[in-house]
């Protein structure tokens, strides 16, 4: 089935085919190949046709093969949760070809068409609001397009006024001659929308246009959230984001897949082991490798780590937004204890790239365990700490409960994954779901919630360090002997000590260490629980040693989709709320 | 020498000198919430510039006399510049009937150690205390709305207006159960004059915090929001406004609204010390120990306001219109007219039977909120897997 | 007695010339370095759409009227309770006074509560 395209008219056949498999294993992941015109009448099925129930757009991306004869490849992946069914579309598209928009199927495909056309170009027939989303507005040229001139633009400061060099300026003094204007010129005209267009009703209806961010004390980076005001009511609200964007993806394509996995520390740098993890993963599903179960046991225990990590930073970001001062420095000063660890492993703080391709980069250094151990210990107190200062205290309750509230229908709809997928009742975990590292091997409980509201994301929240601190004294207790990593030279460096004695070694290290590995073609993707939700990683591999796409799927991106939804009719003081209760990363949502 | 010279000059040299103090109180309260906020979140606080950092608030003026006063392009020329001294010199004016000592004697003249207090001269020379007392406070308090509500207006700024707009909307509707909840203690003093407020409390042998005290919780709630400290600092709500309505001001201008933030702070406690805690007295009578042990008693409450402010989150602002609109007001006048009820019928046993009432009072209105909160916040709870997980020990913290 | 407020006058004296006092040494002290970026107004570090001078909501309106009525009212409290105590002949007469008074203010209170004007809605 994976190699039949599917046509307009093979769409009942091919509903009919995944709804016998359903129940089946292979029904669990399914693969499709679709023409661009059935796309839209295809996903529709699949979502609304009652038995399939494919309710969770997880990500719209695509891949540029340059060489090929319908140069794009859009990859829709979407899943049917709780049951656990994935299913896949790709979906072949020519240079100067629309595609219907799958928006009127699930909301949060918006911001993911728009992403798709601001790197690719690839136009989107039907969709609402179709504008730059990631790059600045006058930006010429589709970045991830693999013809695209790599080069930069200066960035204004104060000290330069005046003196910029513009985007056109730089390629004309670094490519000169070269016709590249040619295939940039189609959609020059949407580039002139900016995000307050949309606003511009509200203004003339004398409502107050309020910029809050991009220079804001709340909007955990660089967001920009723009507020149509009433009062201190909030009419509607629209998101600009981009302003954090750093090109992580297109820097991936231009690294050895060792190199480009310190790109991923950046991404979500609240939790960059994590991202390592989710990255290392999706390598090792191309390379078909195995990590042997001491590696799989400490992934498992830096991932809950970092979780908590992540987690101290939004308990201590959201207090402090709310007014709780000094939730914000408590938080940060177990935190630190986190980072402390990590430096006892890597040297580094935050950034440690430790969990690595086939492994880890080594093996826990001694006073780990009695460092990690001790953490166990001084931080379950701390948690309660938390809860009494905040948990039953009447302000923070007026403040968070009944705030934000988000159907469950919406969640969904939003392709909201993680804590407030949860606090919506969903029981929706990764870990449980597609168990991935050694996470089978333990219990936990997926805590859950009822009433969506910031509070009941709190309690969630709350709830999961609590079962991360369960999972790493397990995963500490029953940390197996063995080897930290596959020992498979090819992929990984050889052990330094035996450089000196064996040429073998050397020329591995060498080859590992400048072309690096050489993977068979394919494309991988594995999703992880992040902090945020679900996240992962596709990579498509052309056989060199370089990733020929990397591509991130972030939670936030699609969880702040729905934040106008869940600001509507709450006052300015509530935005705070909701934003501190999404939890997002703008690292990873502007990549 | 005529004996109004001596007056005058007596009262100049007061004035400077409480002013002064006043003044010094400013830097000192921003190096005690900076030390005492640093201690409950575990940090050193500031400790480089003189001795345990005392020095830091005096770097900081000095900073700012340096940096560049900025009008915006667009901000009102003539009410941009003014609106901080609008604020500033109210907050100043208001310590003119506080007193902070008893009765001193220097030969043949006696006076009170307050700016507009009695003053005995020889020859019949006679100034007796200002008879408004409070009211003139009161009134003073109300005009520094002008300041903040005219900074955010003409900064041209959206955020500045917020704040604005709030704010003055709060300092009014919290006017009033402060009014109110000091209606209790002249009800038991007699008299607007706030040295006679503390020879009432002295006479009746009890402060009146302990009669009056639904009245002190009144209006320690009403003060903290009256001049806008947490939890109620909504005006200037960082988080969510920016700087709220001093968003634009830079330098002095900037340094003015911080001043005065802190004098109305200051102030407010005086006047809580006054009314509740007996005022300059305390065990003995010696008139040179009075202003120490009023400055005790004011730290006690600077104190509160920084320990709050280091516990407790932000409340939203319809919130605090319905707390004070909707709670403190109709309390407030529950508790003058039960006052007024003891002291018509039981005027002998009046502070014991106002005691028992207070406390029973304060219990009502205690579960009465906690019901409320419970009641708006948990329609639609229902137990998630989260809430029936939750610690065991946890209790509320009011 | 004008000489009572003679002090007030001195203390208001000090109190301006200490504001005016401090603005004009920022004033001469400080630098002068404007540029259009510095004197925009900030909004989150984007050009602001619209103006601020603008309607007001109706709310504040409604509040600055509330607290006038309110306090006119207690007001008339303050010497009430100055002479409650000492005029012992009168106190339950000055009780049921304040009750009715009181009372109709509680009349007009329950109304705008009713009528929705304390909600921030």
């Amino acid at each position: 089935m994976a190699n039949t395209l599917v046509t307009k008219d093979l769409i009942p056949q091919t509903i009919q085919d995944i709804a016998q498999k359903a129940q089946t294993l292979e029904g669990k992941e399914i693969h499709l190949r679709a023409e661009k015109e059935a796309i839209l009448h295809l996903c529709q099925a699949l979502r609304n046709d009652s038995g399939l129930n494919y309710n969770f757009l997880s990500d719209i991306t695509a891949v540029d093969y340059y060489t090929a004869e319908s140069r794009f490849e859009l990859v829709y992946r979407m899943y049917s949760i709780p049951e656990g069914r994935r299913l896949w579309i790709k979906v072949p598209v020519g240079i100067d070809q629309e595609v219907d928009t799958v928006t009127s199927v699930w909301k949060n495909a918006d911001w993911m068409e728009r992403e798709v056309f601001d790197m690719f170009g690839i136009r989107f027939s039907g969709h609402p609001d179709l504008r730059r989303i990631l790059m600045p507005a006058n930006w010429i040229g589709h970045p991830l397009r693999k013809d695209h001139p790599i080069g930069s633009e200066e960035v204004q400061f104060t000290v330069n006024t005046g003196d910029i060099t513009s985007q056109i300026e730089f390629l004309n003094s670094r490519f000169e001659g070269m016709d590249f204007f040619g295939y940039v010129e189609r959609g020059s005209e949407l580039n002139t929308l900016y995000g307050a267009e949309k606003m511009k009703k509200y203004e003339e209806e004398g409502k107050i246009i309020l910029n809050m961010g991009p220079q804001h004390p709340s909007t955990h980076g660089v967001l920009r959230v723009i507020l149509a005001l009433e009062g201190e009511t909030i009419v509607d609200a629209d998101l600009d984001i981009g302003y954090l964007h750093t090109g992580i993806e297109k820097q991936a394509e231009q690294l050895i897949y060792q190199q480009a996995l310190t790109l991923t520390d950046r991404m979500d740098y609240v939790s960059p082991l994590m991202n390592n993890l989710g990255y290392s993963m999706s390598v090792e599903k191309i390379l078909g490798v195995e990590v042997p179960p001491r590696g799989q046991y400490l992934r498992v225990l830096l991932a809950e780590l970092t979780r908590i990590g992540s987690h101290l930073v939004w308990l201590g970001t959201h207090a402090l937004e709310i007014g709780a001062v000094t939730v914000f420095l408590y938080c940060f000063q177990d935190r630190e204890l986190l980072l402390d660890i990590f430096e006892l492993l890597s040297g580094q703080r935050m950034m440690t790239s430790w969990i690595n391709i086939g492994g880890l980069r080594d093996d826990i250094p001694e006073g780990f365990t009695h460092a990690v151990k001790n953490f166990l210990e001084v931080f379950p107190p701390r948690l309660k700490e938390y809860h009494t200062l905040l948990t039953n205290n009447p302000i923070w309750l007026k403040r968070t409960k009944g705030i934000g509230y988000l159907s469950l229908e919406d969640a969904l709809d939003y392709g909201v994954s993680g804590p407030i997928l949860r606090a919506a009742g969903m029981e929706f975990d990764v870990r449980k779901t597609w168990p991935y590292s050694a996470y089978s091997d333990f219990e936990f409980d997926i805590p859950t919630g009822e009433n969506s509201d910031v509070y009941d994301r709190y309690l969630v929240r709350m709830e999961e360090m609590r079962q991360s601190l369960r999972i790493a004294e397990q995963a500490l207790a029953k940390l197996p002997e063995g080897d930290y990593r596959i020992e498979d030279y090819k992929i990984v460096l050889p052990p330094r000590q035996r450089l000196d004695v064996s040429m073998e070694s050397l020329i591995h290290h060498f080859l590992v260490a400048t072309q690096g590995f050489l993977p068979p073609k394919g494309d991988a993707y594995v999703s992880y629980e992040g902090p945020r939700g679900e996240t992962g990683y596709y990579i498509v591999s052309d056989g060199s040693g370089k990733p020929y796409r990397m591509h991130m799927r972030s939670p936030s991106f699609s969880a702040l989709q729905s934040m106008p939804l869940m600001v509507r009719g709450h006052y300015v003081s509530d935005v705070i709320s909701v934003l501190g209760s999404v939890d997002m990363i703008m690292g990873e949502v502007d990549r | 020498m005529p004996e109004i010279v001596i007056f005058l000059l007596i009262k100049l040299v007061m004035t400077i000198v409480i002013f002064a103090l006043w003044m010094t109180m400013v830097p000192f309260m921003i190096w005690l919430e900076r030390k005492v906020i640093a201690d409950i979140q575990i940090r050193i606080g500031p400790n480089r510039v003189g001795p345990f950092g005392l020095l830091q608030p005096i770097a900081d003026a000095l900073k700012l006399i340096m940096k560049e006063d900025i009008t915006p392009a667009k901000a009102d020329k003539l009410i941009y510049p003014i609106a901080p001294a609008l604020l500033m010199v109210p907050a100043l004016l208001a310590i003119a009937v506080i007193p902070i000592g008893g009765m001193v004697t220097i030969g043949e003249r006696s006076f009170t150690l307050q700016i507009m207090g009695e003053y005995r001269g020889p020859n019949g020379f006679f100034v007796p205390e200002l008879d408004a007392g409070i009211l003139l406070s009161l009134a003073l308090s109300s005009l520094g709305v002008y300041g903040v509500v005219l900074a955010g207006w003409s900064s041209a700024n959206k955020y500045s207006l917020l704040g604005g707009m709030r704010s003055s909307a709060q300092m009014l509707s919290y006017e009033l159960p402060l009014g109110v909840a000091l209606v209790g203690p002249l009800l038991l003093a007699s008299s607007l004059r706030l040295n006679e407020v503390v020879n009432a409390q002295s006479n009746f042998g009890i402060w009146f915090i302990i009669p009056q005290f639904v009245g002190f919780i009144i209006f320690l709630m009403s003060g903290t929001a009256e001049v806008n400290r947490a939890p109620f600092d909504l005006p200037e709500a960082e988080q969510e406004l920016i700087g709220g309505y001093h968003t634009e001001y830079s330098s002095f201008r900037f340094a003015m609204f911080f001043m005065a933030e802190y004098l109305n702070m200051v102030t407010i406690s005086a006047l809580a010390v006054t009314f509740f805690l007996g005022g300059y007295r305390l065990f003995t009578d010696i008139v040179w120990l009075q202003p120490i042990w009023f400055a005790l008693k004011l730290m006690l409450f600077l104190y509160l306001f920084v320990w709050i402010r280091g516990t407790w989150p932000r409340v939203r602002y319809d919130q605090l219109m319905a707390l004070g609109w909707k709670v403190s007001l109709p309390l407030a006048l529950v508790n003058l007219a039960i006052t007024a009820i003891v002291l018509a019928y039981v005027p002998k046993r009046a502070v014991l039977v106002l005691t028992i009432t207070s406390i029973v009072l304060i219990t009502i209105a205690y579960y009465g909120s906690s019901y409320n909160i419970r009641r708006s916040t948990d329609m639609t709870a229902r137990s998630g897997y989260a809430r029936r997980h939750l610690p065991e020990s946890e209790e509320t913290r009011i | 007695m004008l000489v009572q407020y003679l002090p007030f006058l001195i203390l208001f004296i000090v109190a301006v010339a200490f504001s005016g006092g401090a603005i004009l040494l920022s004033r001469l002290l400080g630098p002068k370095r404007p540029n259009p970026v510095k004197l925009a107004p900030y909004e989150s570090g984007m050009v602001p759409i619209g103006g601020t001078r603008r309607p007001f909501h109706i709310r504040y309106y409604l509040v600055a009227m509330l607290f006038i009525l309110f306090d006119i009212e207690i007001i008339f409290l303050y010497p009430w309770a100055v002479i409650y105590l000492t005029a012992r002949a009168a106190r339950l007469f000055l009780l049921l006074e304040m009750i009715v008074f009181l009372g109709v203010l509680m009349i007009g209170y329950i109304y705008i509560w009713r009528k929705g004007a304390l909600d921030w809605e």
